[in-house]
């Protein structure tokens, strides 16, 4: 369950309305990465941040309808004693699910402090036939088992599509 | 203050200049017998600056609560508790970073429904926000956060506060640093004799 292939998420106006396109990023292609997104913004393609509020409303995508693992989740700041809380969280909650809400709490907390200080979210998807590992970071980059890709970045940028169509 | 101190002047000469125009026409002092003769002109002039100065002084007031205004424009950093008098400096942290921007207004609530305010950025730089009462344009690099968004159409003096944040993450590598303010649209020079706008500047670095 090796994550094979790096996305990035940009946004595309359409008739007034953001899509979300995930282009594919290869590091051995694309050897400088600023390059690659101001090729993609020569196309009209715009950055996409993910915020915490996005990266909460996708831990609550994986987690509660796909039954999937939360295996970590990265914060901005170096807060040991929050990183610590996370760790032990996230721990408890692969035995008992209902330690999510104290989670979703914490972030709520992280996030009234900053709105872009959830850096990134490993996920690991149990269902049968589709087990995979995915993870999701701040500046949009989403790694993810190639033969997954289609799915879940699509997933994925119909729920980010909400918060940049406001 | 600049602006007050000006009004200021201005309604003192006016009211000089009116009072000696209106003395001359017509002095009352001059059918009171019970004021010396030597002094009437000197009696009446004074009377006449000060009714004229508090006529000024109610037509100005009158004119100020109808159609002045004040809009303050914060950017402070989430953690801290928005201060106009200081300027942020945020810090790009995996190409990314966010300031968040207390808007304050006071005044009639149709004028300010004419307003937005305008923050422009420079093309390497992706702006993005979760909040409902700005709009982005990146064709032009900028955001406009349009008054109307939150002043209710009530044709009367209004005053709330709207907190908002802007998100951004950088398109290139190596940037120099930049700071912006709002920017007020919508109002005139004449305006801005009654009225105040202020922001304070934020700093995005490397």
């Amino acid at each position: 369950m090796s994550v094979k292939a790096i996305f990035k998420a940009f946004s595309k106006k359409n008739n007034g309305i953001k899509n979300i396109e995930f282009l594919p990023y290869d590091p051995a292609v694309d050897r400088d990465y600023y390059s690659f997104v101001r090729n993609k913004r020569k196309l009209n393609y715009s950055q996409v941040i993910i915020t915490s509020e996005m990266m909460i409303s996708l831990i609550d995508y994986y987690f509660i309808e796909r039954s999937a693992s939360i295996t970590s989740i990265e914060l901005m700041e170096e807060d040991e004693e929050i990183e610590v809380d996370i760790t032990r969280i996230l721990s408890k909650m692969t035995n008992d699910r209902a330690y999510y809400s104290r989670l979703i709490e914490l972030l709520r907390f992280v996030q009234d402090k900053s709105s872009i200080d959830v850096k990134k979210i490993t996920i690991k998807n149990t269902e049968q036939d589709k087990q995979f590992q995915l993870y999701i970071q701040v500046n949009g980059l989403v790694g993810v088992d190639e033969e997954f890709y289609q799915n879940e970045t699509s997933e994925i940028g119909c729920r980010l599509e909400s918060y940049i169509n406001l | 203050m600049k602006n007050s101190l000006i009004i200021n002047v201005i309604q003192t000469v006016l009211s000089a200049i009116f009072g000696i125009l209106i003395l001359n026409q017509f002095n009352i002092f001059d059918y009171l017998n019970f004021v010396p003769s030597e002094i009437k002109y000197e009696v009446g002039m004074t009377v006449y600056f000060a009714i004229i100065d508090s006529i000024l002084t109610y037509i100005l007031e009158d004119i100020k609560r109808k159609y002045s205004y004040r809009i303050e424009c914060t950017f402070y950093c989430k953690k801290n508790e928005p201060n106009l008098s200081e300027n942020p400096i945020v810090n790009f942290q995996e190409d990314v970073t966010e300031i968040a921007i207390k808007v304050s207004v006071e005044g009639d609530s149709s004028q300010l429904r004419e307003m937005s305010i305008v923050f422009n950025f420079p093309d390497w730089l992706t702006v993005q926000s979760s909040s409902e009462v700005i709009e982005i344009s990146e064709s032009t690099h900028s955001c406009v956060l349009r008054l109307n968004k939150f002043i209710p159409d009530s044709k009367k003096k209004e005053s709330g506060s709207v907190y908002s944040n802007l998100v951004f993450i950088k398109d290139t590598q190596d940037i120099a640093a930049y700071s912006f303010e709002g920017q007020l649209n919508g109002n005139s020079k004449a305006d801005n004799m009654i009225s105040s706008f202020l922001s304070n500047r934020v700093e995005i670095k490397s």
